[in-house]
């Protein structure tokens, strides 16, 4: 039945994994699109890039992180039960072509957008080396997966509750260092894909970087979504969502990026404040 | 001669919700009026539909109570007589002149009685099943349903494709729910859905299904309805702001009135909006965000009041409910403070001026003036989506952001024929509708001719 959810998977601290069926996009989705969803009849479409797509079973999955509204009614949906709407595959698909060296980097659930490209970049040939980089050790996802879509992978949490202490960026120039590398991928927030598109430039490596703007469409109708490149403005629904960084303004980014609420915001505040603040949001 | 107002909601009560405004007349007051129409074929200029509905014959109709046969009549040309009934911008009742002398009839509101009291409450359920060669619809906007009912008509098996969760096109997503209630929509699609028309929803074509795949499964004509709805005010220079929004985003949110989207979009929006725009689009825009406590919402248009492509009534309304008109003003920029988020906007006062015997609206120079305002809603300059181009590399687009068909036959390639707002100038349900059925003709002369 259409866009019914087949499989269903908790994968770290509410980020879950749902396999749903949907016949006509698992043909024709390539790396770095993604589908707009509705989980309600009335409510509200949210973009989620198809992590994985298997042709002969028509099934697309998806992989988020329960945010606000829409994505914890996603995350309460079982198996069997369907989504109001899955549409697409929107977004330009990314060209991957065999270069060498590539590096994908992504931080906390980014990893979900960049485990597609990984996959591409090695099935076209090139030796892919992921850099995964959370908070704390519970925010790391998608390990697994990633070990087997990269060649080498390195690890890195702020906190040192894992493999090693770091940023992203310190691996990356110990990489760099090391390789003649040809591409880097970075899925992030704007501040780390700032720096690391800075440390690209400096080396003269191509970057290209996937946004997570605010998309109330998809599908080039309203214009939430504008980003501006090369000082012209574009729309990341049609033209991205995957840009090359060095031409990308991201301070008009920042202020396009879905807001994401800092750590202690999404935490619940425990006790009678807690019990309030939980009252009026529902 | 006034004509009978039709009933509306109380000012304050419709600015709390974003039902319907227009209550439609009472059986007795649609007689009324319908009474005043001069009986005989009088040869002054006759009230004339684009869609060629027979108006006289309708209110003939409504004359002598039967409203059936009035709906009827409507039907024969028009296959969303309640819509129409609602949000058509009527053209037919401007130029309607009897003995010499204007006389304002709302033929509009007639049509709505007739398309609400009027369908037969047994309405026969002929589920023809046509087994004829296939069509597909590329879009459900007024264009696409009036081909798709005329085809399915004629004998075609019909199949509409939409890309957007719920179909109807701008008349769902465009037209806010306050002058069209999406049940009157659902009951419309419902009838042309009888007669045998297949819609697929959540199917981008180019997409999710290419046209090679239509024709692998046997279609044998697409039409392109897919209308005008590409945000391209937000990509000239100096459009670049955060708040400055376009229209499409605006209504699309409101319109829908999707349950979080309201009260995110409520966050968003800033105080004092300014809207600009001489069409329903931007009436519509101002009207929703009216609805939205706190706002406060100025129209900007470069003709005067009574010139608004907007059907009176309605600009009666707006201006009942709290909208700031500023007549005879010509945007000209987006200000900026130093943060960079929109502080003003940048107009000069326009006046009539004589040119060779007719009178333009010419700008007065040196008259600028600043509106203060935080948001700015966009509302004119949708060009087609440029996206259509990866349906076919035939399809191109013209300058100015139309789908480049040939217009008399509506027909862009080979099997391929277009409608509606993509390729008609004319804003409007109704010519989009006009558009639609003449595309469909086309069409069977071409599915007919060839085979
Ligand atoms: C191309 C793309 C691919 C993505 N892929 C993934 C993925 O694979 N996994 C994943 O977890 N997330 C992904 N995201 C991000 C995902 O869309 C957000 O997680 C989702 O929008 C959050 O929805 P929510 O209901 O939880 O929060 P929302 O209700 O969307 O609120 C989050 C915040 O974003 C802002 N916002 C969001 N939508 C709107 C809107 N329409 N209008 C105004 N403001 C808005 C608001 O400020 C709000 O505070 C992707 C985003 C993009 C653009
Ligand atoms: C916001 C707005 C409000 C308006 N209000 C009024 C009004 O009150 N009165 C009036 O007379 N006129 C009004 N107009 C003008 C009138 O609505 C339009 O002229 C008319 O809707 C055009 O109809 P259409 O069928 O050509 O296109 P649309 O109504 O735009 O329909 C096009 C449909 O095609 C779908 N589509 C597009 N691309 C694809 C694709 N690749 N695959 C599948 N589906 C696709 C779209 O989702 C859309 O549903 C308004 C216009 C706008 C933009
Ligand atoms: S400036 Fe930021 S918060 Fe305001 S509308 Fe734009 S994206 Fe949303
Ligand atoms: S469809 Fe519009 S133009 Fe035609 S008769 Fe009705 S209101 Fe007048
Ligand atoms: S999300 Fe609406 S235009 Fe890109």
């Amino acid at each position: 039945m259409e866009f019914q959810i087949i499989n269903k998977q908790i994968i770290g601290r509410d980020i879950k994994r749902l396999d749903v069926q949907a016949e006509a996009i698992s043909q024709k989705v390539c790396p770095g699109q993604f589908v707009m969803v509705a989980p309600e009849e009335d409510g509200k479409w949210i973009p989620l890039t198809v992590v994985d797509a298997d042709a002969r079973r028509g099934m697309i999955s998806l992989i988020f992180q329960e945010h606000e509204h829409t994505t914890r009614v996603l995350g309460k949906l079982g198996i069997h039960e369907t989504l109001f709407s899955v549409a697409g595959p929107f977004g330009k698909p990314s060209e991957i072509k065999q270069l060498g060296v590539v590096i994908c980097i992504a931080t906390g659930v980014g990893a979900a957008q960049i485990l597609p490209m990984a996959k591409a970049y090695k099935k076209a040939g090139n030796k892919v080396i992921g850099i995964l980089s959370a908070a704390t050790r519970k925010e790391i996802i998608l390990e697994p997966q990633m070990r087997m879509a990269c060649h080498r992978i390195f690890i890195t949490t702020e906190d040192g509750s894992y493999q090693r202490r770091g940023t992203a960026i310190d691996v990356l120039r110990e990489v760099l260092d090391r390789e003649e590398v040809h591409l880097v991928y970075t899925v992030s927030s704007v501040e780390r894909m700032r720096e690391i598109a800075h440390l690209t430039k400096e080396r003269q490596i191509p970057n290209l970087i996937q946004v997570q703007t605010v998309m109330s469409c998809g599908r080039g109708i309203c214009g939430s979504c504008r980003v501006k490149v090369r000082n012209s403005i574009e729309l990341s629904c049609e033209e991205g969502p995957e840009f090359d960084a060095h031409v990308m303004d991201f301070d008009y980014l920042k202020r396009r990026m879905i807001h994401v609420k800092e750590e202690d915001e999404l935490v619940p505040a425990k006790g009678i404040q807690g019990f309030w603040k939980r009252f009026l949001n529902e | 001669m006034q004509t009978t107002p039709i009933p509306i909601q109380d000012c304050e009560k419709r600015l709390k919700n974003f039902r319907e405004v227009e209550l439609g007349f009472l059986k007795k007051t649609a007689i009324e009026e319908a009474r005043r129409f001069p009986q005989s074929r009088v040869p002054g200029r006759q009230p004339k539909c684009p869609l060629g509905i027979d108006i006289l014959e309708f209110v003939r109709f409504l004359r002598e109570g039967e409203t059936s046969e009035a709906y009827e009549k409507i039907r024969e040309k028009n296959d969303l007589p309640g819509v129409c009934g609602r949000i058509c911008s009527a053209p037919c009742e401007e130029d309607f002149v009897v003995g010499g002398k204007q006389m304002p009839i709302d033929v509009r509101a007639l049509e709505r009685f007739a398309a609400d009291h009027g369908r037969p409450r047994f309405f026969a359920k002929k589920q023809c099943e046509p087994q004829g060669v296939m069509v597909a619809i590329v879009g459900s906007g007024p264009a696409g349903l009036s081909a798709a009912a005329l085809l399915a008509r004629a004998g075609f098996r019909v199949t509409v494709f939409e890309s957007l969760p719920h179909l109807g096109g701008i008349l769902r997503y465009g037209v806010a729910n306050m002058r069209l209630s999406s049940d009157v929509l659902n009951a419309e699609i419902e009838v042309i859905r009888g007669l045998g028309v297949q819609f697929q929803t959540n199917c981008c074509i180019g997409r999710t299904v290419t046209l090679e795949e239509l024709s692998e499964q046997g279609f044998a004509a697409v039409l392109l309805a897919v209308g005008r709805q590409y945000p391209a005010p937000l990509k000239d220079p100096g459009m670049d702001a955060h708040h400055v929004i376009c229209a499409s985003e605006v209504l699309l949110k409101l319109g829908a009135s999707q349950k979080n989207f309201v009260m995110e979009f409520q966050r968003r929006l800033g105080q004092q909006i300014v809207v600009i725009g001489d069409h329903e689009l931007a009436l519509d825009c101002a009207r929703a965000c009216l609805r939205l406590e706190g706002k406060q919402v100025t129209m900007v248009f470069p003709r005067a009041e009574e010139d608004l492509f907007c059907h009176r009534n309605e600009v009666e309304q707006a201006r009942a409910e709290g909208v700031i008109f500023e007549a005879m003003t010509q945007f000209q920029n987006v200000c900026l403070n130093d943060q960079g988020d929109v502080c003003a906007v940048e107009c000069s006062r326009m006046d009539y001026a004589e040119q060779e015997g007719q009178w333009i609206v010419m700008p007065v120079p040196d008259s600028e003036v600043k509106i203060a305002a935080d948001t700015v809603i966009m509302t004119q300059g949708q060009t087609v989506n440029p996206d259509v181009k990866n349906i076919s590399p035939q399809i191109k687009l013209s300058r100015s952001g139309f789908l480049n068909a040939n217009l008399e036959t509506a027909c862009v390639y080979q099997n391929v024929f277009a409608a509606g707002h993509a390729v008609i100038p004319q804003d409007g349900i109704v010519y989009a509708m006009r558009s639609g059925r003449h595309a469909a003709e086309k069409m069977i002369d071409f599915l007919s001719g060839d085979s």
